[in-house]
């Protein structure tokens, strides 16, 4: 089976809709709307004859009429939130007939109470459909959470908050490996007390549902090695989200802001057309998207020329119409013609947003030192193109901040000159709540915290190996030199030769002590979240190893 | 793909829990039963129609027997129909929209079914009254119309002959003349139109292209959809306090002119007073 969290998604969400036959509305909460959206089209859930998504938490959807003449398909996360709005719901029904679907897994004492408020009998199934994850791409996930950095304190000093941040990831992976259909091997950043908790906790839930994996554990032991699940710690490369980024996707996402797929771009420009306004970018729906997420800025440009010109010539076939079967030929590529005309204004529209700001903000002079920063050690150098930069009033404060901030990383114990380019940003009006930042990264994920050799200077034969590298090797491009550390760990993963001592297994009660062999499909959770930049990566090693790795 | 954690024991149990019906299903197979009930009528009528349209002496009594079945066939399909139609007037909706809704259904249908039985009863009184037609007629062979001319001045035999063919290509010529130059028009109007649909083409093809991409996003059409509604409410708002503001302005003046009103009042009759 294909290892796609996104194909997973979709085939669960298909399943749903297309068990119940006649008119549907789909009933959705404020987590299960986005999971949907990010996989699914509006019209491709009108081809299943949903003529209607409500929000069951929406303040008008206790209020609104009553249909009788449609069935309903609750597709909802099973928080005690969604089960309270159920129960009221099905106490004052307003459609046919109820099917409850939960994503994750849902504990029998919450479902008496429900059952006791079915008092018309409308419910006529209820399932758990493991769809529980934002799929972003074929082999990207996310949990959307705002922030996991308070979870990295001593457990004592959680709120309820970060307690429920915890089970939500805890329930996301165990939703994933349920979607993938594998019970993994569970394998933790060694120095991190928080990857530690997640893997011990996971493995209980693993436990205590071990009926769900039954057919996935008699499927697995026909001689395939066991898939491994890799929590890797944020911490240890705390370098690669300060990175300005080149490819398509991750453009979009970090210059004009992507949720849930997506972009509004009334946000960066007044003067935007109304019908794109916002605009949906969606590796899934859009072929021309999907082919470049990973391209440069360079290749983009390229593509797009191309894809302006393809649509040029479309134009023109359709211009001459002087036939009735040219007529014929036209209404019959017109959908197809429309699509491509709305997707070459959006891309184009996208690409001349992203020009403007990458010459507004100075991207190309910020990136190149912050990719040499990442990269090479040089510190004198290093810091006098940075106060030069940051003298230049053509990078942004935000530009000049992050260039500190990799700065700080790099060189962790030259007090002076943090000193120094601390002063320089308060010259540049940097607010000091932002300054402070550069000493709770360091507090965060500085190197007292970081278990790996993230500039490969730690050691002299480190040094010496990345030293010949660099003189060697050369430099393809000085903007996208940067490897991840992911990138990195997930290769050494595959190849069997990741270390037990920096990445320990957790000790399994289902499936026993897990084989040591490389294994072909691994899950990699970025806890503290993860990056465009390693999903590229890891889509170059799948590319590379055809389908076996996930982020 | 197989689904783990199937239905709880406590609501399977109510998911297999059979719902009382509102008789929906009863009451759509009985209106589907006239309209197609109707429908038989109506071929019925169309089959009697064809025979009154055909009926020759030679063929007569086949004709009539034809006939007969075919309206004994109409008849009963008008008795089953209005026995369903009877039946409708009883599944009542639960909604008083839904009653509305079936009460005109009801009504329609009615009305196709009366329109088909007097279609019928009409269609067999035109096949009676052709029938009586041919049995007025004598027995000679039946003649064209041509051949009935009167040649008085033509010579008898030969020549007689002739004009009458002379006659009948004339009539023939005209006919053909006729279908032409309809021909003709027709294929004027075709191109026309034609010319139109081109026109219409190209306009599209020209909106198609300054057309931008659509928003095709559960999330987004959701969330521009509750914006919407909120606006539409905050418009509401504003538009309720206006009008109550308006209102209170009204309201004010009245009292004022009332207040003045008096004090005039007081004034007139204190001044004629004194």
């Amino acid at each position: 089976m294909a290892l796609s969290i996104a194909a997973g998604v979709q085939e669960y969400v298909q399943a749903m809709v297309d068990r119940i036959s006649g008119m549907k509305v789909l009933i959705l909460d404020e987590e299960t709307i986005g999971i949907i959206s990010i996989v699914y089209s509006q019209s491709d859930i009108l081809k299943h004859e949903v003529f209607l998504v409500e929000r069951i938490d929406a303040d008008s959807f206790a209020s609104q009429e009553k249909m009788r003449h449609m069935n309903a398909v609750c597709f909802l996360r099973p928080t005690n939130k969604n089960f309270l709005k159920l129960s009221q719901e099905l106490k004052n029904p307003k459609y046919n007939e109820y099917h409850l679907f939960f994503t994750n897994v849902v504990p029998h004492v919450r479902l008496d109470p429900l059952a006791s408020c079915d008092e018309y009998e409308l419910v006529k199934q209820v399932q758990e459909f493991f769809a529980d994850v934002y799929a972003v791409n074929h082999d990207l996930f996310s949990l959307n959470l705002p922030s996991t950095v308070r979870l990295t304190e001593d457990h004592h000093c959680w709120s309820p908050y970060e307690e429920s941040v915890f089970e939500r990831i805890i329930e996301g992976l165990l939703a994933t490996c349920l979607t993938l259909r594998m019970l993994p091997a569970i394998r933790y950043t060694g120095a991190c007390e928080l990857t530690r908790q997640l893997a011990h906790r996971l493995e209980s839930r693993i436990h205590e549902e071990q009926s769900l994996f039954e057919g996935i554990v008699k499927s697995q032991q026909k001689g395939e090695s066991t898939p491994v699940l890799l929590l890797f710690d944020r911490r240890n490369d705390p370098v690669t989200p300060l990175l300005q980024q080149w490819t398509y996707q991750a453009m979009v996402h970090e210059l004009l802001g992507m949720t849930n797929n997506m972009v509004d771009l009334k946000k960066v420009s007044k003067d935007i057309n109304r019908e794109l306004e916002t605009i949906v970018m969606s590796p899934l729906q859009d072929q021309f998207f999907n082919d470049n997420l990973f391209s440069n800025f360079g290749d983009l440009g390229q593509n797009i020329r191309k894809y302006v010109e393809k649509y040029q010539n479309d134009t023109k076939n359709t211009a001459r119409i002087e036939s009735i079967e040219e007529m014929q030929r036209f209404v019959d590529e017109y959908p197809e013609f429309r699509r491509l005309s709305g997707n070459v204004s959006k891309h184009v529209n996208v690409v001349s947003e992203l020009s403007a700001l990458i010459e507004a903000h100075g991207l190309l002079e910020a990136s190149q030192l912050e990719q040499d920063i990442a990269c090479t050690e040089n510190r004198q150098e290093h810091f006098r193109t940075l106060v030069d930069l940051l003298k230049n009033s053509k990078i942004t404060t935000v530009e000049g901040l992050r260039l500190v901030l990799l700065f700080a990383l790099r060189y962790e114990q030259e007090y002076n000159s943090i000193a120094q380019l601390k002063d320089q940003l308060r010259i540049k009006k940097v607010g000091d709540d932002q300054i402070g930042l550069i000493d709770k990264l360091l507090r965060y994920a500085g190197s007292q915290v970081r278990s790996s050799d993230l500039f490969q200077n730690k050691s002299f034969l480190q040094i010496a190996k990345s030293t010949l590298t660099n003189s060697f090797k050369g430099v393809e491009n000085v903007y996208t030199q940067h490897k991840t550390h992911l990138s990195t760990v997930v290769e050494s993963l595959m190849k069997g030769r990741l270390k037990e001592t920096s990445y320990p297994y957790m000790q399994s009660k289902v499936s026993g002590t897990a084989a040591k062999d490389p294994p072909r499909r691994a899950v990699v959770f970025v806890v503290g979240g993860c990056t465009y930049e390693e999903a590229r990566d890891i889509a170059e090693l799948n590319k590379m190893a055809d389908g076996a790795f996930r982020s | 793909m197989s689904y783990a954690g199937q239905a709880s024991a406590s609501a399977a149990s109510a998911s297999s829990r059979s719902r009382s019906r509102d008789g929906d299903s009863v009451y759509v197979q009985d209106s589907m039963f006239v309209s197609e009930a109707v429908k038989r009528i109506q071929q019925c009528t169309a089959e009697i129609r064809k025979e009154a349209n055909l009926l020759a002496p030679s063929t007569s009594a086949a004709a009539r027997k034809k006939v007969e079945a075919t309206l004994h066939t109409g008849n009963q399909a008008v008795q089953d129909a209005k026995r369903r139609l009877e039946k409708l007037s009883y599944n009542g909706g639960d909604t008083f929209g839904e009653q509305r809704n079936r009460s005109l259904m009801q009504q329609k249908l009615s009305e196709n079914l009366t329109k088909g039985i007097r279609d019928l009863q009409v269609s067999f009184q035109v096949f009676e009254q052709a029938e009586k037609r041919l049995a007025e007629m004598p027995t000679t062979t039946p003649q064209r119309p041509t051949e009935d001319l009167e040649m008085g001045s033509l010579p008898a035999g030969q020549g007689r002959l002739q004009a009458t063919a002379d006659l009948v290509s004339e009539a023939e010529l005209d006919v053909h003349t006729a279908i032409v130059e309809e021909y003709a028009q027709d294929i004027s109007t075709l191109a026309q139109d034609v010319r139109g649909l081109q026109q219409a083409m190209a306009d599209l093809s020209f909106h198609t292209k300054v057309q931008g991409d659509l928003l095709d996003s559960i999330e987004g059409d959701f969330l521009s959809s509750t914006q919407n509604t909120a606006n539409a409410s905050e418009q509401l708002t504003q538009a309720s306090h206006s009008q109550r503001r308006g209102s209170k302005f009204i309201y004010w003046l009245l009292l004022l002119a009332a207040v003045l009103a008096v004090i005039l009042i007081f004034v007139v009759v204190y001044r004629s007073s004194q």
